[in-house]
């Protein structure tokens, strides 16, 4: 049994790889990853092999997931967004996988590490603003700058504007990751109130695990759609300047 | 699922336009008949469980909107904190850069909640709309 709350967020490496010095170790967190790629292009391949009118539970599900992302795409960014689907697809089942892939007893989630939400927070920030400027050339500077403002509240605003702008792949990581650990935590914890209370008194904690259990499923879907949502907005704001 | 038996192919033959045009997915039309019912059945009850309110009303999306802004505030004050220590350091003016910053940081994450509560703001009203549409509009979704 695990002794303490945190070592179920460890790291430890499966299959050692080192090359010249650096640790490229197959580990816990990569092996969830490779699971939850394979997940995805399994349910998507099983799920759209036999393509019926009145579709099977598999085919239901696919297609649910894939008008969800549809719609999103197309309510946030708009026909521009199409050429950009494949991609925030991807990203939205692999976050989804990821987040109900640790809910396994047992699993490891990949996403309540901060350097993995925020490499592809990171990601996504630099690719929006590449994005930004290749369609706006330098005008992509007017996002720090609100139209018919007065020209001297510049030196106020810019800096404000710009700090605002860098804080997106801080919030947008920090959000995941900040669920996705305090969920796994506040389950262990509670966990670990149920044999110590005894029988009688330890039926109040299982009862809250089990709440907290449903509470969980809930918010890993939902923080995967608010992730991809956010990236969304973003993506938008790069190619319509707000 | 359903009650529904299904029927064989050659009883299927002997109905109107299924031999005529060539359909990609050949499906009993009985049975589409069937599930349409089933649906809009299934469609009505929904409405009229809708009518009577939400069962959960909005709880939980009221977590996530709480959630959110208070992250959006804490990252933007995160990043002028950090940016101010960073050039303190560099040019050796501690402490006034991360003085400065971090108000920089300040009306940077108001401007973010600000941002955050107007979108969610928009959507809540775009839901509304659909609802009002939905109700008076036909049943087919």
């Amino acid at each position: 049994m695990a002794t303490s709350p945190l070592d179920q967020f460890e790291v430890t490496p499966i299959l050692p790889i080192q090359v010249g010095g650096l640790d490229l170790s197959y580990t816990n967190s990569a092996l969830f990853m490779t699971l939850a790629v394979a997940g995805t292009v399994a349910l998507l391949t099983f799920g759209v092999r036999r393509r019926s009118l009145v579709p099977t539970r598999l085919q239901s599900v696919a297609e649910m997931l894939y008008e969800v992302v549809a719609n999103m795409v197309r309510d946030n960014v708009g026909s521009g967004g199409r050429q950009y689907f494949p991609f925030i697809f991807s990203l939205f089942m692999f976050i989804l996988f990821g987040n109900l892939l640790g809910m396994i007893p047992g699993g490891f989630t990949f996403t309540s590490h901060i350097i993995v939400t925020f490499t592809l927070a990171f990601f996504i920030f630099v690719a929006v603003t590449i994005i930004g400027f290749w369609k706006h050339g330098l005008g992509y500077f007017g996002m720090f700058f609100p139209h018919g403002a007065p020209a001297w509240t510049a030196i106020i605003l810019v800096p404000i504007e710009v700090v605002s702008y860098l804080s997106r792949p801080v919030s947008l990581s920090v959000r995941l990751f900040a669920n996705m650990t305090v969920g796994h935590l506040m389950l262990k914890v509670i966990g670990g109130f149920i044999l110590p209370m005894g029988l009688i008194g330890g039926l109040l904690p299982l009862g809250g695990l089990v709440a907290i259990t449903a509470l969980e499923f809930l918010i890993a879907v939902i923080q995967a759609y608010v992730f991809t949502i956010l990236t969304c907005i973003y993506l938008n704001d790069a190619l319509h300047m707000h | 699922m359903s009650p529904f038996v299904p029927s064989d192919p050659s009883e299927r033959r002997s109905d109107t336009a299924a031999g005529a045009t060539p359909e990609p997915d050949p499906v009993d039309p009985d049975r589409l008949a069937a599930l349409d019912h089933e649906l809009s059945v299934a469609i009505a009850r929904r409405r009229k469980a809708d009518d009577k309110g939400p069962p959960d009303g909005g709880r939980s999306e009221g977590l996530g909107a709480g959630m959110r802004i208070a992250v959006e505030m804490a990252a933007a004050i995160g990043i002028g904190v950090a940016i101010g220590v960073l050039l303190d350091r560099w040019l050796g003016t501690t402490p006034w850069l991360l003085l400065l910053f971090f108000v920089i940081g300040f009306a940077a994450a108001i401007l973010n909640v600000y941002r955050t509560a107007q979108e969610l703001d928009r959507k809540a009203k775009a839901r509304k709309a659909r609802e009002r549409a939905d109700e008076t509009g036909s049943d087919t979704r």
